[in-house]
C-alpha cells in the first residue's frame, strides 16, 4: 500500500516540539516495528538515528538487542528513558520495506512527527499480502523444489509437497496459540518427517524427502541476521539470535531424528 | 562434456531454485511486483554457485560470488524502484542457506550421545565438525555477500 503525501500546505507552519515522552514513544513504535518483523540490529538503530533531526531532539542513545530496544532521547538537559520488549512476530518484508519508505518521507520533511505516528499505526495493521492457503502451498512447492534439487524423484517431490505444506499449516496453528517456540519447531519437523517417511514405501529416494520437507524451518533469517549483526560489531545481538537458530536446528535435528529412528532410516 | 550438457542440468537448477525462491517470498510476504525479481536472483545466485562447484570449487567460497550477485540486483533494483534492498534480497538467499549441513552437525552431535563405542564417535564428530564449520561459514559468507554491494553503493552515494 503506497502511503499518500500529505499536502504540506496545510501544516502549521512553526509547530511547537513534541514531548520527550511522545517522541520516545514513536522511536520505540518505529524500532519495535522494525525488529519484530526481521530487521536486523544496525539497520534498526541506523533508522532510529536518521529520525533524529526530524523530532527537534539533541541526541538519540539506542540499544537494540535480539527482543529489546533501550532507548533514551536528550533534548538540552532533559532526557527521557524507555525499554521496550518486542514480540518477535515473523519475518514481514512488505513492512520492513513501508517503515522505510515513511522514514524516509519523513526524513525529508514531508511528515509530521503527528502524523508519522498515525502512519505507523497503518502499517502495523496492513494485511497479509497472501491468504494462510497461498502461503501453506507456496512453502509446501518450495520445499518440493529443494526436493528435486537434493535429487528426488517425482514421487518424492509430491510426498514433500504435501509434508511441507502440512507442516506449514501445523506451524501457524501453534503460533497462533503462542506456544513456546522450540515446541512449535518439534511439532512441525514431526509432522513434516512422519508424512514424508511415506516415501520409503512410495518413492525411490525418501532421503531427499525426508530432508527437505523439515527444511521450512530452517531459520534463514535469523541466520542470516546473527552474522549481520556480528559483522556490524552488535555481538550480544547477534550471538542471542545466533543460539535461537541453534536451538531451532536442534528442535528440527530432534523431530527428525526421531522419525529416522523410528523408521530405522540411513539417512 | 560439451557445453549444452553442462548448462541443461543447471538450468533446470535454476528452474527450482527459482520455485524455491517464490514459496519462500510469499511465506515472507514480499509485494507482488517484486515475486519476479526475487525468482530471478534467486535462480541466478543458486546457478552461480552450482557452476562454481561443477569448476571444483568448494561450496563455501563458491557461496561468496552468488552472494555478491544477490547484493548487487538487489541493490539495483532498490534503486530501481525507490525501495529497501532487503525485499529483494531476503528470499533470495534462502535456497543458499546451509540447512542441512546445519541439522547435519546437529544430528552428528545427537548421534555422539547414542554411540557405545569412542572409535564411532570420532569419526561422528569429526563429521559433525565438518558440517558445522561450512554451515558457520556459508553463512557468514553469504550475509557478508548480500550486504557488500549495498554498503559500497551508499559510501559511494555519499562521497559524491
Amino acid at each position: 500500500m503506497p502511503i499518500e503525501n500529505p499536502d504540506t500546505s496545510s501544516l502549521p507552519a512553526p509547530r511547537p516540539p513534541e514531548s520527550l515522552s511522545v517522541v520516545v514513544d514513536l522511536l520505540v513504535h518505529t524500532g519495535s516495528l522494525l525488529l519484530q518483523h526481521g530487521a536486523d540490529a544496525a539497520r534498526v538503530e541506523t533508522s532510529l538515528q536518521q529520525m533524529e533531526p526530524g523530532l527537534s531532539i539533541d541526541r538519540i542513545d539506542a540499544v537494540v538487542m535480539s527482543k529489546t530496544i533501550l532507548l533514551t532521547v536528550t533534548r538540552q538537559d532533559a532526557h527521557h528513558t524507555r525499554v521496550a520488549r518486542v514480540p518477535i512476530v515473523g519475518i514481514n518484508m512488505n513492512i520492513l520495506n513501508e517503515v522505510e519508505q515513511l522514514l524516509g518521507l519523513f526524513q525529508q520533511g514531508r511528515v509530521t512527527p503527528g502524523q508519522l505516528e498515525m502512519l505507523l499505526q497503518r502499517i502495523a495493521t496492513l494485511p497479509h499480502n497472501y491468504s494462510r492457503g497461498v502461503v501453506v502451498v507456496a512453502v509446501g512447492l518450495a520445499c518440493a523444489a529443494f526436493c528435486r534439487l537434493f535429487g528426488g524423484d517425482w514421487a518424492a517431490l509430491a510426498i514433500t509437497a504435501v509434508a511441507a505444506a502440512m507442516a506449514t499449516w501445523v506451524r501457524m496453528w501453534l503460533n497462533r496459540r503462542q506456544v513456546n517456540y522450540f515446541l512449535v519447531v518439534l511439532l512441525t519437523a514431526l509432522t513434516a518427517s512422519l508424512v514424508a517417511s511415506s516415501a520409503l514405501w512410495l518413492s525411490q529416494t525418501p532421503q531427499s524427502a525426508l530432508t527437505a520437507a523439515v527444511l521450512l524451518l530452517v531459520p534463514g533469517v535469523p541466520l542470516i541476521n546473527a552474522s549481520v549483526d556480528i559483522l556490524h560489531g552488535y555481538i550480544s545481538a547477534g550471538m542471542a539470535r545466533a543460539i535461537t537458530s541453534l536451538v531451532v536446528v536442534l528442535g528440527i535435528a530432534l523431530g527428525l531424528g526421531i522419525v529416522v529412528r523410528l523408521f530405522q532410516v540411513k539417512l | 562434456m560439451s557445453g549444452a550438457e553442462l548448462a541443461w542440468p543447471l538450468a533446470q537448477q535454476g528452474c527450482w531454485a527459482a520455485v524455491a525462491t517464490l514459496g519462500f517470498s510469499v511465506l515472507f510476504n514480499v509485494p507482488k511486483y517484486a515475486l519476479p525479481y526475487c525468482a530471478l536472483i534467486g535462480a541466478l545466485a543458486y546457478v552461480v554457485r552450482a557452476g562454481l562447484m561443477n569448476g571444483g570449487i568448494g561450496i563455501v567460497l563458491a557461496t561468496l560470488p552468488a552472494a555478491l550477485v544477490i547484493g548487487v540486483l538487489a541493490t539495483a533494483l532498490a534503486q530501481r524502484f525507490a525501495v529497501s534492498g532487503v525485499l529483494f534480497s531476503a528470499s533470495p538467499a534462502i535456497p543458499l542457506v546451509p540447512g542441512s549441513y546445519a541439522y547435519k552437525a546437529v544430528m552428528g552431535l545427537v548421534m555422539v550421545a547414542d554411540s557405545p563405542h569412542l572409535e564411532h564417535s570420532g569419526d561422528l564428530l569429526l563429521a559433525a565438525f565438518d558440517n558445522g564449520i561450512k554451515a558457520t561459514l556459508i553463512i557468514l559468507l553469504l550475509s557478508f555477500g548480500i550486504a557488500l554491494p549495498g554498503l559500497v553503493w551508499s559510501s559511494f552515494r555519499r562521497a559524491n
